[in-house]
Order: structure tokens, then sequence, then C-alpha cells
């Protein structure tokens, strides 16, 4: 990506206010992660805290049919899935998830409800994030294999216009990273990594997908630019490209919490496969703006 | 018959002489390297070491004091410098079973290095593997096998997946496993969806469901065997690369131990061990030295792979010799100790405690045999482990059964050691006569000699023992006058002229004693003047009791005359001893004797008050009276004998002719010279014979006469035999000498009844019968008289109406 000859308009900083963020719950420790980072933003901008909770609609259809048999994981014996015992699972899913929100809340001394809908998860949650400035997810799926969960999955996959964070716990006090390369997406990234690294007053680091040369120093001083403008400073970091493992290993080098970057896109939608591979073996959140 | 002569002072006291003695003083006297007299012991000892053969062990015999312990430890030391029999032992962890601890037995001075070696290893596996583990091969490989596994079980399930998405199913995760469900447009079908389908459709579905559950089933089956392989694989490969931390290290120790099989065998056993407890060292590696639980598991692996070295030889393995002073069962065959430990006690093979036996395994023990036998259980674990050969570590309890809780059955251990007891005569008498095993087990006896001969040859050793006494107790030398005054005092304690005592301990004490008063005096070799003090203060210390008698005696409290005659009444003489210190003290002996049955009553026997030898004593000169004087008619008389004030046990027949000669007073109303006193004992025959504490006897009579004033009456009959034996006081010596005392040696009754009684014994003519006025005719006359008493009262007793005729 090349530089654009005419950078548009630096975005002020405080047309981009976070006032209600969004976080998916269920009880996975995934969810809790996702959670720890919700409140630590939340708290951070004053905002409002929305946890979701979406009762599978597919899961309590499975149990209104007559022949399906639930197999179980470690037994492997087929038994019947209950409609009322699932009911009942899920009423403690739901209390579980209360008092974790309830917890969660009154240590950030931050307003928020839960809101407990039933349906197709990832649709509830796209409806939901009509309310949202920014969606907060659980990883999911096996950190070790690299495999992100099937609903973050999903969620990629779809429409969301909101920007998304893929929650880690990482301790506080480490800098914000943001991968620039001059697009007008990359300013909105620059902007929202300001943002995040002011309110915290950590470091913000500037990654130029460039290893130097002229191409480098021009994209950073376009950021720097802009930067100025804001009255922020920044350091500035020339890397090698910006596939996942080049990200990921700067990202542990330079001990980062947040790492924030346009979603990378393949024609109109997010490139599904590289955003899988960078979160599968990023170990901070990660914020993706569309 | 002549008169008696009292003994010459010369026969009372054999003084050394010191122009004999050929040295000035001790120092200038060779030193003796061989005990005193001791050449039986010595033999026997010397013997009994060196048979090798079982039940060969050694039983050193004879009274405390005399230097058992001394030589034995001498004679065995000498000679353990020639055997080269010792060998290092050492308790190992049993990895099969921990509670029966294997022994392991090594050439001497390679058990401390094997100790050190496993030390050093156990420390540097700590560091070996954790870095192991740690490395990125390690990681990477275990990865592979993990993934290995999730990808298979992915694949699997991913093809269901796929089978069933092809038949418009969905596999959906629920809270506890998996279902399938038919879809439509990514939504399960609703119940009523599901029945709007034709009912060939719903069979379909059904079909396929039933279908794909039996797959998912035989899948999620397969996991746990998955899971198995997996860790089968992890233990695998924790095994390999622990086997590569340890292999080196373990290669090292096997060449360093090439030549000793066992522990080749051990180290083996080890390297598994730690192969397979690999785990415990990541542990100890991931938790800080200071944390409680990094320490616990320190300490316990130190523990695991431990030497417990219970006996340590230095290098050349002289073969040890061993002297146990507490024997008791424990400090003999070891022990097994416990820790407390949560409350409960728990023990372990580096709880084993070594006993004597152990110590002295390939080499002696020395024990002193009294010691061990009044120590519960140990004479009987003692010969346990002689018969069997070897040493079984085991507790008093499990020893006789007593408890069955689990412990430690330590390896026993084959054991060559030869014992040697050291202790009193009465006590190997009695094992030999009372337990059955002594004698198979102990069957050589070392016996001490309390004395030598004192021959001049024997004087000279004499002399050369005292110096070397005093040059080991570093001890001003002796010079001549004092040599001849402990020879002289050494004699005494033997109770014999002839002899000298090898009482050890005795000598030492006096010439320490000696030395002080020496060095007091600024003196620089002991004297005479010292000896004497020496001795005086020695018997000062010990005759409060003597003061205390002789004073009674003196206040006439106790009744004893000094001078006067009287009749049935005779001066005896019995010995005190009091352990250290013995003294003699007179008694009265009276006698009284009546118209009656022929029985001669020991009032002291009829009491119970006198032992059976002083009982043996009164029967023989009761049936010497018969047969002397009543050979051809019976004897018609009813005699008494008594110990005048005497409140305690009455034993010996050294009183025998005093007895006698107060029954014969009685009879012949002959009066007694009081100023005469009597020992010795009897035969049938009248002869007088030898008796004990002949020195003390005189002794305590002449300071009693002295007190009152020295009459030159006075005196002590003796019995002959035992002239050799006097070694009297210098005073009473010059008594005599000066005719002021008399010790008379006698060698018949008649003899003493005679210088008694003042009176001539007679001898019998052909007719048997006793001069006129002669002692023997009164008592013959006497017993004749109640002889015929008797005849007229059998007369009387046949004829009752006699009188009335």
């Amino acid at each position: 990506m090349t530089p654009a000859a005419k950078p548009p308009e630096p975005e002020d900083g405080n047309t981009q206010v976070i006032r209600r963020i969004l976080v998916a719950l269920d009880a996975s420790p995934h969810s809790r992660e996702a959670l720890e980072a919700a409140v630590e933003l939340a708290v951070r901008y004053r905002a409002e805290l929305l946890g979701l909770f979406v009762e599978d609609a597919n899961l309590l259809r499975v149990a209104e049919l007559p022949f399906t048999r639930e197999v179980g994981l470690s037994s492997g014996m087929p038994r019947r899935l209950d409609a009322l015992q699932l009911e009942q699972s899920l009423r403690a899913q739901v209390r579980l998830i209360e008092k974790l929100l309830r917890q969660s809340l009154r240590r950030g001394q931050i307003a928020g409800s839960l809101r407990v809908v039933r349906g197709q998860i990832v649709t509830e949650l796209l409806v939901a994030a009509r309310d949202a400035d920014l969606v907060v997810l659980g990883r999911g799926g096996n950190p070790r294999r690299r495999i992100i969960g099937s609903n973050l999955r999903r969620v990629l996959e779809s429409t969301l216009e909101t920007p998304l964070l893929v929650g880690r716990k990482v301790a506080p006090g480490r800098p914000v990273l943001v991968l620039f390369d001059g697009g007008e997406p990359a300013f909105r990234a620059l902007a929202a990594a300001l943002q995040l690294a002011r309110r915290e007053r950590d470091g913000l680091v500037v990654l130029i997908p460039k290893p130097g040369g002229a191409e480098a120093e021009s994209l950073r001083d376009l950021a720097g630019r802009w930067l100025e403008q804001q009255g922020a400073q920044a350091r500035f970091l020339f890397i090698q490209g910006t596939s996942p493992e080049i990200l990921q290993r700067v990202v542990e080098a330079e001990q980062g919490r947040i790492l924030v970057t346009h979603a990378p896109t393949r024609g109109m939608s997010v490139d599904l496969e590289i955003t899988e591979h960078l979160l599968g073996g990023l170990s901070c959140s990660l914020l993706l703006i569309r | 018959m002549s008169e008696l002569k009292p003994l010459a002072p010369e026969a009372l006291y054999q003084s050394c002489d010191t122009s004999g003695l050929g040295f000035e003083t001790t120092a200038e006297l060779e030193e003796m390297k061989e005990m005193l007299g001791q050449d039986r012991a010595r033999k026997a000892i010397h013997f009994g070491v060196g048979i090798r053969a079982e039940g060969f062990n050694l039983f050193v015999l004879g009274p405390s004091g005399l230097g058992k312990l001394t030589l034995v430890r001498r004679l065995l030391e000498q000679r353990s410098g020639q055997e080269l029999r010792a060998r290092d032992w050492c308790y190992l962890n049993n990895f099969t079973s921990p509670h029966k601890p294997r022994a392991l037995s090594l050439p001497p001075g390679q058990g401390r290095r094997l100790h050190d070696d496993l030390k050093q290893m156990v420390d540097e596996l700590g560091g070996a593997i954790p870095a192991a583990f740690e490395s990125d091969e390690y990681r990477t490989r275990r990865q592979e096998i993990q993934e290995e596994f999730e990808t298979r079980q992915e694949a699997a399930l991913a093809e269901l997946q796929k089978e069933a998405e092809a038949h418009d199913i969905s596999l959906l995760r629920t809270p506890a496993g998996f279902a399938f469900a038919p879809m439509r447009e990514g939504e399960v079908l609703s119940p009523d969806q599901f029945h709007e389908l034709s009912e060939e459709e719903q069979k379909r579905v059904e079909a396929v469901v039933s279908t794909l559950q039996e797959h998912l089933q035989r899948i999620l089956l397969k996991i746990p065997q998955w899971r198995k392989q997996v860790r089968d694989k992890v233990r695998e490969l924790n095994r390999e690369i622990t086997f590569s931390a340890v292999g080196h290290l373990m290669e090292h120790l096997h060449e360093t131990y090439v030549e000793l099989p066992e522990v080749l065998e051990h180290l083996k056993e080890l390297e598994q061990d730690v192969i397979e407890n690999a785990e415990n060292f990541r542990k100890m590696a991931e938790s800080p030295g200071e944390e409680e639980e990094g320490k616990g598991l320190r300490s316990s692996l130190q523990h695991r792979y431990e030497v417990n070295l219970i006996v340590e030889n230095a290098d050349h393995g002289e073969a040890p010799v061993v002297y146990e002073d507490n024997p008791s069962f424990q400090n003999l065959v070891g022990r097994v100790e416990h820790v407390a430990q949560m409350g409960t006690l728990v023990t372990d093979f580096t709880l084993i405690k070594p006993g004597a036996l152990h110590r002295a395994n390939g080499g002696y023990l020395i024990i002193d045999v009294r010691r061990v036998l009044t120590q519960p259980f140990s004479w009987e674990g003692l010969k346990r482990a002689l018969f069997s050969r070897q040493i079984r570590i085991e507790s008093v309890a499990q020893f006789f059964s007593l408890v069955s809780t689990v412990s430690l059955e330590p390896e026993p251990i084959p054991l060559d050691v030869k014992v040697v007891l050291v202790g009193d005569r009465l006590l190997y008498y009695l094992l030999s006569q009372y337990d059955p095993d002594f004698d198979k087990l102990f069957k050589v006896a070392a016996d001490f000699e309390e004395h030598i001969d004192r021959t001049p040859e024997g004087t000279q050793s004499y002399a050369r023992l005292l110096g070397t006494l005093a040059r080991e107790h570093s001890l001003l030398p002796l010079d001549r006058g004092a040599v001849a005054r402990a020879i002289e005092h050494s004699a005494r304690m033997a109770g014999d002229s002839e002899r000298l005592s090898t009482h050890v301990g005795n000598i030492v004490d006096l010439l320490r004693e000696a030395h002080h008063y020496a060095s007091e005096s600024g003196r620089e070799v002991i004297t005479r003047p010292d000896i004497q003090s020496a001795i005086d203060a020695r018997i000062h210390r010990s005759d409060r009791l003597r003061e205390r008698i002789y004073a009674e005696i003196q206040r006439g409290t106790i009744n004893i005359r000094t001078e006067g005659v009287e009749v049935g009444l005779v001066n005896g003489l019995s010995v005190i001893d009091l352990g250290n210190f013995a003294f003699g003290q007179p008694s009265r002996i009276s006698a009284t004797a009546r118209f009656g049955e022929g029985e001669v009553v020991d009032i002291e026997r009829e009491v119970e008050m006198g032992g059976s030898i002083h009982s043996k004593g009164v029967l023989i000169l009761s049936h010497y009276l018969a047969a002397r004087y009543a050979r051809d008619r019976p004897l018609s008389l009813s005699a008494s004998l008594v110990f005048e004030q005497s409140y305690g046990m009455v034993e010996g027949d050294s009183a025998s002719v005093a007895e006698l000669c107060a029954l014969l007073s009685a009879l012949a109303g002959a009066g007694v010279k009081q100023s005469l006193a009597v020992t010795g004992s009897v035969n049938q025959h009248g002869q007088v014979q030898a008796i004990g504490g002949v020195n003390e006897k005189i002794e305590g009579y002449f300071d009693i006469c002295n007190a009152r004033g020295l009459t030159g009456e006075q005196g002590v009959l003796i019995p002959r035999t035992n002239v050799p034996h006097l070694m009297l006081r210098e005073d009473v010596v010059a008594a005599c000498r000066e005719g002021r005392f008399n010790v008379y040696p006698v060698e018949t009754v008649d003899q003493a009844a005679a210088l008694l009684t003042g009176l001539p014994a007679g001898e019998a003519d052909s007719e048997g019968r006793y001069p006129e006025d002669s002692l023997n005719r009164r008592v013959d006359d006497r017993l004749d008289e109640l002889y015929h008493l008797r005849l007229e009262l059998m007369e009387h007793k046949r004829d009752p109406g006699g009188e009335t005729s």
C-alpha cells in the first residue's frame, strides 16, 4: 500500500467517543478475559458496559426434536438432551454471568447491564452491536493451536462495522501499537490508538510496514505530522511487512498491550485467513478498525 | 611333747632385700612390654585370635583390675595391623521394595567415595534434567505429539461434520457433548418444521442422525485411547530426554566402579529410577530454594539416592578393634531411627544406624560380659548374631514379635567378627554351667593370674612393672626402698609372703597416691616412706568400722578378755572384709558340756546364723571327739558351741580349732589362757589346717592387746601351714621380736589345747589310756563319768521297781 497523495483530514480525537461497550459473554475462560479487557476500557472511557448473553436457539431446538441425542464428550454415550435440563443449565449460566458482571461493574464503578436474548448467537450479537461504539469478544478456540473460536470467525465474516476488540488479559502500563500504512483506515486506526494511549498515558508505537528507505520515511513523516497536529508524540518502528508472524513478533518484542490495525481486507470483506492467523498467535488484545 | 616355740620374727615378714634390686630408681629400668605373669592368658588370647573357626570367640576371665582389657586391646591392636579384612558397608535404597534396604559391601575407602559421587550426581541431575526439559527440542517434540492428537481428533470430527452437512445435518456443541440436528438456512429445524416434512423425509433424517451418532460415538470412544497414546508418547519422550541428561553422568560413574559389579547393578537401578522420577527433578528446579516445597523435594531426592554409609574404614582396611562400653541390644545390632512427620513416625534407609557389630565386622569386638548380661536382650541378640553369622537390624519389639507394624527390614549383613568377652570368673563358670550356647560360642578361655611367684626373677620383673606403670601414668620413678616396700605390700595383698599380686589396678592406685605424697614433699622420686604413707592413708580412710569395733572391745561392750583363765571360753578370730579393706576381729567362743545323748549343738546353725562350711567344721570336730575319746562306748554328752555376741552370719571353718579347744576345756574343766587367740580348722584326725586372712587375724588380736598393754603372754595360734602367708605389720613384727607378743604355729589340736590350757595333752598308751593329769585324761575321765551316768540311768529305766522291792 502506498501513501495516499492527499491525506484525509485528521479526525478530531473527540469525535470518536466511546460511550457504550458491548461485550459478549458466556461462562468460558475466553469470555472472562474479554470481560476483563472490556471493563478496563469502560473504566478508562467512563463508558457504559453492555453484557450480552445469547441463549443458543439452535441448541434449544435440538432438545425439542424427538430423535436427537447428545453424545457425551468424555463418555461417548448417547443420551436424550432434555429441554428442561437445558433451560436450567442456561439459567445457571445466566446467574453466573450476572454475578461476574455485577462484580466487575462494582469493582470498576461503572454503569452497565446484562442483556439476555434467545436466538442465533452471531445474529443477535450483530443486532446488539448497532447500539455500541465498541464490541469486545473473547478469542475462543484453541490458543495453543492458534485456532480462533467459530463465533469469532463468523463475526469477522459478518458486516459488523463497529470497532472490534478481541480481548486478552495483558498487564497495564504497556505500549499501544498501531499499524500505519498511510491509507484512510490507517488514520482511523492511528486516531483510535492515540486515544487509547492518551487515555491510559501509555506509550504509543507506530509500526511502519516498510523496512526503510524513502517510502518508509515518507510514511513516518505523514503519521508524525498528523500526530504533531494532535499534540502527541510516538515512537516509530520500521517493520518487514504486515504478515501475521511479523506482527506477532513485534508485539512480543515490544511487549505491547493492544495492537490497533484496520482489518486486512480482501476485496470488500475482511481477509479472514490473515486475520485468523494474526489472532491465532497474538499475545495481546487486537483492536480491529473497519 | 616339747613345748611349742613362738615363730621367729623372720618368719613373720618376708622383707624385700634392696641390695638385690640392682638399680637406684626405676627410671633406669627397661620398659616392660609384656604383662607380668600372664603367659597363660596371653597364649590363650593369641590362640583364640589366630584360629579362624566358628565358635572360637574368647572369654577373658579374672577379677577386675588385673589389666585384662588393656592386654586384650594391646594384643588385638598389634594383630589388627597385619590383617586387612575390614570393608566399608552401606545401605542403599531398594527402589523396588523401599522397606527392604539393600546392603552393599565395598573395599575400604570406597564407601565414602561412592557416597560423595552419588551426592554430586544428584546435585548435577538437579540442573541437567530441568535443562534438558527446557530445551527447544523437548518443547517442539512435545508440542508435536499434542498437535498430532488434536489434529487427529479435529480431523475425525471435521470429516463427520462434512458427512453430516452433505445430508443437511449439523453437528452442534451441547453443554456436555455433541448432538446432530437437521438444519435449514443455518438454523435447526423446529419440531413443527420437522413434522411438516414428509414421513419418508423424517425417517431419512432420523436414520442419518442415528448413523452419524453411532459414527460420533466411535470417534469419541477412541479419544481416550488417543489420549493414552499421547501420554505414552510423552512418557517415552520424557524418558528419552532424561536418559540423554542422565546418561553421560552415569557413564562416568560406570567407568569409575567398573570393578564393583554390585555397585554397577545399583547404578543401573538408580538410573532407571531417576528416569521414572524425572518429574521430581523438574519440580525441584521450578520451586526456588527458599520455598518449603522446593526444600522438601530437594531433600527427598537427595535422600532417595543417598548412600547411607554405616561403616567407613580408612584406606588400608585394618581389622577394627571395637570396645563397646554400653552393649545395649541396639548398640550391638544397630537400630532404625524414626523422625516425626505430620504427627506420625516415619523412617527410611537413611535412618539405619550401625551397631558395634557393624563397626567391628572383619575385626574384633570387646565387650564387658557383666554389662552385656545386665542389658535387656543384649546377650540373646549377640548370640543370635554369632550363630547366624549375620547382623539383622531389628527393634527389640520386632525381635520378640511384639509388633507387626510396617517397618524397615534392612538386608542382613554377613558377620565375620571375633568377640572377646571380658569379665569375672564367676560369670564365666555360671554361663558355662547354665547357658548351653555359651560353650559353643566361646570356646577359648583366657584365664588371668592374680599372683606371680616371689622369686628373685619375679621380684626383678615386678620392679620393672612398677617402673613401667609409673612411666605410663606420668608418675615419679621409685627408688629402691619404695620398690621394696611396694613389693612387700604386693605380697601382703596376695596374702602370701611367697607371691606377689598382679592386680595392676591396685598397684597403679598405690603409686598414684605415693606420687602425691612425694610431690607434696618436693621429692623427685617416690621413696619407701611415700609408699608407706599411701598404704597407711588408705587403711585410715577405710578403717572407721574397725576403730568402732575395737573401741567397743576396749570399753568392754564387746567382751574380749586378753588375760586370765576361763573354762570353756576361747578367743577365736574372724575377718571382716569390706571389699578393699579387711581386718580381724576377735570373738569369744564358748562351749558347755553336760550329760546327754552324744550331740554337739552348733547354736549358730540352730538359729540359721551359721553357714554350711561352719556347720561342717562343727560336725567334723564332734566326730573327732567321738572317734578319739569314745571309740568303744557311746558319747554320752550334750555339748553346745556358740560365738558370743555375734549378731550376723558366721561362715567358714577357721574357728573349728578354737571351738574344739573350748569344748575340751569345758569337758576337762581346764582353764584356757585368755591371753591367747586361736585360728585354724581341724580335720577328723585332729590335724590343724590352713585358713585365710591369717595376717588380718593376727593383727586384729594384736591391736586389741596392744591397746590394753602387751604382757608378753599374749599371742595367736595359727596353723603351721599358714606360716608362708605371713606378711605382718611392722609393729607386730617388732613386738614379737621384743618378746611382747607371740605367734605360735600349731599342727595338731593337742598342741593348741596344751598351749591354751597349760596342761600337757598326753599321748594314749597301748591300752588307750592317757597319762595322769594330762588334758586328754581329764577329758577321757569326764566322758567316762558321763558314760557311767548313762549306764546307771539305763539300769534304772530297765528296772523301775527296784526301789520298792
